[in-house]
């Protein structure tokens, strides 16, 4: 998978949590799913991940439960923070503080790129959102940090990768992990999409670290 | 080097072809980031201080670091005053970071018992709650106040402006220089070609002399200092007996006319006192329901830590419901296990609508105590298990001939000897509230064997009739509350008998709150919730401190003044009582309206002083001192063309000092600037809110070094420059003969330390005296190094006391002590005022009427009872502004925080979804307000959780000074950080009264307390 490639995943991925899913974005959100789906491999985790995405039908109604009304009893703090310090309890998952130090770190290398997530195009609540660790905001900055590999030379790219490895190690891994066992049973528009997020994850730590 | 096109690069995406709107947009970033920083993982390091001890899990053993100390402080971040522990790197002196400290009520839910040995304290740090400690906790405001300490644009010299005022050009000088031109007066600026003789506080502290001989009213010239000493900091006291007892002037200012005021005055009306100003909280601990109006008690209100946390605990277990009645849903409203808690958004400044029809429906449905309510004494209120008792069943003349109009019957009103109070036997025999019981509902009139005859109500009647000017569907149509949502919470008041209390705070700030604020509390009274368990509390109140004590008498001093006359504020005089009304009525003219409005039942009227200030009336200072207070800035509507003119025009008030740690909005205005310790540098013992049901008095002291310099006094402070003055002008109260102790003696005060630690020895043996400190504590806190320079100011047996306070940072009770039976332990001992016979014979100035004596549903007016609809309508002003507190500010501070402004730099303007769609708005749109006096701009917040028509701002944000901009001191530029200028100063937004000719910003109809909310406004897409 090539940088243009890996850059335009995490921005689909992304794009999955930081837009409302209205009937125009979906339908422009399958048409990209497609176009990944030719590229991938049919024997790939990431190919049966897309295709079961693919399935799998959502409201935006799901995506206010889910994300931003604490009461609907669909609530998931979409935080790095919440998740790595939530546990599986008897009673299910029970999420960690916000802004934790997970938090805190992702914010300051953001402020090193000058990276600021509230100028991308996505839901408008999301730009008052103030912590930096929701997993939208980390994928968009991996695309960022994906698509400036294509722009740059090969000095700079060494130091870009740096900062990749090591974000998917201290961050996005440990986040994606964690959120398969505490998002079991929600929408399964979501579920689908988060089981393609661990899949990628599959494929980039392979990239990084095997 | 780029290797490829960014538009190339863009178009060969799998996003490409789709619409423009698709995808995240990244390629708007692109340009911002070319290099990236070389990857470092110490560059972002984070918890990496060491640990102040490490605790043995098994056996709870604590080891302490010896390279860090730990100190207990008071947190001023928001001014509630939680208690926190300050973590010191030793070696450096400088503080690492700061913690709740556990011993303090507020601060850790329950506190830990009083003589906890504070090496077990340490216990507290752990996570680990099976170690039987609970956690000290500060909020995110409290974390990020260290900052201060530190921040670059600190003042830390004193300055001299060296340009015309405001110019933002200043010179360092000599502390004695300062002192010697502050006190001396003469041309002091007549280096910079500034001619004037200005007039110093010596020529000014004249005691005897009235300053204006034809209105002798209004005071000596003493009077022409006026000093704005901000929030009770645990120093006020120090800057009020400087200046009412020594210096003797009477124009001492706290905050409370703009920060909460209104609901202060409705207090002293409803508790009937207005020498100690009580007020009430919930007592959130133990309250089954509790209905909070204008606060959002997760995260604003005081004392919020305590807030916040016992009525989270409370909903989580089931035990208490609430309901909270905002514009806007904020913190603290939870429905996580309490399915009838929750938020119920109101129309901004129709409050007193809801109350009302609350009122109304309750004294309909007679879901009244009405047992309380027949108790007319104490005495048979306890009788019958109740803690306090009203006078809803006292009698009011309603005859509007009688001389005694609308005043308590008497019973020589009826040809008794007597002048006791008049209550009705349940056979309408009129006799004497001592009997212990009352008739609740009677109008009509009373006639004598001697044939007197009487009109007259029970104060329950009057109330009634007032709740039954409108409909409950009016109410409900003013208040945008549904009629069905009104019934229900009134049936939830009603439904747990004593256990249930109502709280309010800033939000009643806005015109025509008062009867609102008095509303809400009288429904209190209705129930017979006041000094019960669960109920409504005055707090446990504080040890004797600043007052005279076991150990020494702080509060008098040989040679003290008692300071005479007229504040310049208009407050605690009525008007008739003024030489404008004295004039006037000699002149035969109609002494109404006066000049600007007087507010008798008001206290602390900073704001209504600085208006004064600027109208020259009743009088104009001829010397300021704004210690620690900001009320350009903070007082609403005040930052206008004709406060700026005045301040800025020596010819007017010839001598502007302030004592701040920043350049504040205010401060950049003045002729001097003395720099004051930051809190953690400073001594204290600050008066507690409500809400803490048990008895405690704070500590704080100076955990770091101050960074101010030295100076014979101390190190400089408002403190120092005090002791400097007072030296200068061998005034009373200070040197040799300062402070008396109880065994006659009397003892010097030459710094600071003299005066603070005996008052925290008054602390330490107020009742039974606390334990000797121990050697280990002495050690654990490094008390010797703080006060080996100061063991004369104490007897050996008051400082090992005085140290163990110091040790815990204060003195507190613990919960255990709060109640007695079903009482509380401390309880307000007199009687509820739901009929002020004070109210009712208080005239309002401008129009000569009485105000009512009860709370009724008054429309938003401006000072003159006019409707501001009338003028200001709907229909050109369709929004109405609410204030807010933001969670990570407060106040009008911390924007000296890095940390702060790092998580939010701007304040949004918030707005319905339905209002934005109306005017086809979206979130992050530019947006301009407009108010009849200002217009600001900013980015458009569209939410849930806003009432309709409502606007909300939160305040601390678009600071125009405070560092942001940049100044020069001695040449050399400082400040101009712009991240603290971010977003929209609220208050310069506020509303001018249309029915007064002078600069006066809207105030409350009764008391004057600042208009901040329901400010009307419209709004533009820019």
């Amino acid at each position: 998978m090539n940088q243009q490639a890996r850059a335009d995943w995490y921005q689909f991925l992304s794009l999955g949590f930081l837009r409302e899913p209205s009937a125009d974005f979906l339908a422009q959100y399958k048409q990209v799913l497609h176009k990944l789906l030719k590229c991938c491999s049919p024997i790939s985790g990431l190919y049966d991940s897309l295709v079961k995405l693919d399935e799998c039908t959502v409201t935006a109604q799901d995506y206010y439960d889910m994300f931003f009304v604490p009461q609907s009893g669909a609530y998931v703090p979409l935080f790095e923070s919440a998740v790595v310090n939530g546990q599986l309890t008897k009673t299910g998952f029970q999420f960690g503080l916000l802004q934790d130090r997970q938090g805190a770190e992702v914010n300051k290398i953001y402020q090193l790129f000058r990276f600021n997530p509230h100028e991308l195009q996505i839901y408008s609540p999301l730009k008052f959102n103030p912590f930096s660790d929701h997993l939208g905001f980390e994928l968009a900055f991996m695309s960022f940090l994906a698509y400036q590999e294509q722009l740059l030379d090969d000095g700079a790219n060494l130091e870009l990768r740096k900062w990749q490895s090591y974000f998917i190690k201290e961050h996005l891994g440990p986040f994606s992990s964690q959120l398969q066992t505490a998002l079991t049973g929600k929408p399964p528009f979501y579920e689908a999409l988060i089981q393609l997020v661990e899949q990628f994850m599959k494929v980039e730590r392979g990239r990084f670290y095997e | 080097m780029l290797k490829i096109s960014r538009r190339r690069f863009i178009q060969s995406t799998v996003f490409a072809g789709l619409a423009g709107s698709f995808g995240l947009g990244l390629d708007k970033v692109f340009a911002q980031v070319i290099n990236p920083p070389r990857f470092d993982k110490a560059t972002f390091a984070y918890g990496s201080q060491s640990p102040e001890a490490t605790i043995n899990a098994k056996t709870g053993e604590v080891s302490l670091n010896p390279d860090i100390l730990i100190r207990h402080s008071v947190c001023l971040g928001c001014y509630t005053g939680c208690g926190n522990r300050v973590k010191i790197d030793k070696a450096s002196g400088k503080i690492m970071r700061a913690f709740g400290n556990p011993y303090h009520p507020i601060s850790a839910e329950p506190h830990l018992q009083y003589d906890t040995p504070v090496k077990t304290s340490y216990l507290a740090f752990s996570p680990d709650h099976s170690l039987g400690v609970s956690h000290g906790t500060l909020c995110a405001r409290g974390n990020s106040t260290i900052q201060g300490v530190y921040d670059p644009y600190r003042i830390l010299m004193p300055l001299k402006r060296a340009g015309k005022r405001g110019s933002g050009k200043w010179r360092p000088i000599s502390f004695d220089q300062l002192v010697t031109e502050t006190v001396e007066g003469g041309q002091v600026f007549a280096e910079i070609g500034e001619e004037h003789i200005v007039e110093g506080l010596r020529a000014i502290r004249d005691t005897k002399t009235p300053l204006d001989s034809s209105q002798p009213e209004l005071g000596p010239k003493a009077n022409l200092l006026a000093w704005f000493g901000g929030r009770n900091d645990g120093r006020t006291q120090f800057g009020q007996r400087f200046v009412l007892k020594s210096f003797g002037s009477i124009n001492y200012f706290g905050h409370t006319g703009t920060c909460g005021g209104t609901r202060r005055y409705a207090y002293c009306t409803f508790l009937g006192d207005w020498q100690k100003n009580p007020h009430m909280k919930p007592d959130y601990r133990s309250a089954k329901y509790v209905l909070t109006m204008g606060t959002a008690p997760g995260q604003a209100g005081n004392p919020m830590q305590l807030m916040a946390r016992q009525s989270a605990n409370g909903v989580a277990d089931g035990r208490l419901k609430m309901t909270v009645v905002d514009p806007l849903l904020g913190g603290g409203v939870s429905k996580s296990k309490g399915q009838e808690s929750g938020w119920l958004g109101i129309k901004p400044g129709t409050d007193g609508a809801f109350v009302m029809a609350l009122i109304q429906e309750i004294l309909r449905t007679e879901r009244f105590n009405a047992t309380y309510l027949s108790c007319t004494t104490s005495d048979a209120a306890k009788m019958k298990g109740f803690a306090s008792h009203t006078n809803g069943a006292y009698l009011v003349i309603t005859d509007p001939k009688h001389r005694h109009y609308r005043k308590i019957l008497r019973g020589q009103d009826l040809g008794l000897e007597h002048d006791e109070m008049m209550v009705l036997t349940t056979d309408h025999e009129p006799v004497s509230y001592k009997t212990g019981q009352g008739e609740l509902f009677f109008k009509g009139t009373l006639t004598t064997n001697q044939g007197i005859s009487v009109e007259v109500a029970t104060a329950l009647s009057l109330l009634k009739e007032r709740a039954d000017q409108y409909t409950l569907a009016e109410y409900s149509e003013i208040c945008g509350i549904a009629v069905e949502k009104i019934q229900q919470v009134a049936q939830e008041f009603t439904s747990y008998g004593t256990e249930a209390g109502t709280d309010h705070h800033g939000g009643f700030m806005a015109p025509s709150a008062f009867y609102g604020s008095y509303g809400l509390i009288v429904l209190n009274a209705l129930i017979g919730s006041v000094n019960m368990k669960g109920g409504m509390t005055m707090s446990g109140g504080a040890y004797k401190s600043f007052a005279p004590g076991p150990r020494y008498d702080v509060t008098e001093f040989p040679g003290m003044v008692k300071p005479q006359g007229i504040k310049i504020s208009r407050e605690k005089t009525p008007y008739e009582k003024t030489p404008e009304y004295r004039m006037k009525k000699s002149r035969g003219e109609n002494p109404y309206p006066a000049t600007l409005p007087w507010y008798p039942l008001s206290f602390e009227g900073d704001s209504q002083a600085l208006v004064s200030m600027v109208a020259g009336y009743p009088y104009r200072p001829k010397a300021v001192m704004f210690w620690m207070q900001n009320p350009l800035y903070t007082v609403p509507g005040a930052y206008q063309a004709e406060t700026i003119a005045v301040l800025k025009d020596p010819s007017k008030i010839p001598l502007m000092i302030s004592c701040d740690v920043v350049m504040s909005e205010t401060t950049s205005l003045c002729d001097y600037i003395i720099p004051d310790t930051h809190f953690y540098e400073s001594w204290g013992a600050p008066a507690m809110w409500g809400a803490v049901t048990t008895k405690f008095t704070a500590s704080r002291w100076p955990v770091v070094e101050p960074l101010t310099p030295q100076t014979p006094y101390g190190f400089m402070s408002i403190e120092a420059y005090i002791l400097a003055v007072a030296d200068q002008m061998k005034l009373p109260g200070y040197g040799e003969k300062a402070i008396p102790d109880v065994k006659g003696h009397i003892h010097s005060m030459k710094q600071r330390e003299d005066y603070y630690l005996k008052v925290l020895a008054n602390v330490a043996f107020d009742g039974k005296p606390v334990p000797d400190v121990t050697a280990e504590e002495v050690e654990i806190m490094d008390l010797n190094q703080v006060l080996e320079p100061y063991k004369d100011s104490l007897t050996e047996e008051e400082w090992r006391k005085v140290a163990y306070v110091l040790a815990r940072g204060g003195r507190f009770e613990h919960y255990d002590q709060a109640y007695v039976n079903n009482h509380l332990k401390y309880a307000y001992p007199g009687i509820l005022q739901i009929y002020s016979e004070v109210l009712a014979t208080t005239r309002n100035s401008q129009t000569g009427y009485y105000y009512e004596g009860l709370p009724y549903y008054l429309p938003p007016v401006f000072a003159d009872g006019s409707l501001i609809e009338e003028t200001l309508s709907e229909q050109e002003w369709p929004f109405r502004l609410v204030s807010q507190k933001a969670k990570y500010r407060s106040t009008s501070m911390l924007v000296n925080s890095p940390v702060l402004t790092g998580i939010q730099e701007e304040n949004p303007i918030d707005m319905n979804q339905e209002d934005a769609k109306r005017l086809g708005l979206r979130s992050g749109d530019r947006v301009k307000i407009v108010t009849p006096l200002k217009e600001a701009q900013g980015i458009l917040r569209v939410r849930q959780g806003i009432s309709l028509g409502t606007l909300g701002i939160q305040h601390s944000f678009g600071h125009w000074e405070y560092g942001s901009s940049s100044y020069e001191i001695a040449g050399k530029k400082e400040g101009g950080d712009t991240k603290r200028s971010g977003g929209i100063a609220y208050n310069p937004l506020g509303v001018q009264d249309q029915s007064i000719e002078r600069f006066y910003p809207l105030a409350d109809f009764v008391a004057g307390g600042a208009a901040r909310n329901a400010v009307r406004a419209k709004v533009v897409k820019v």
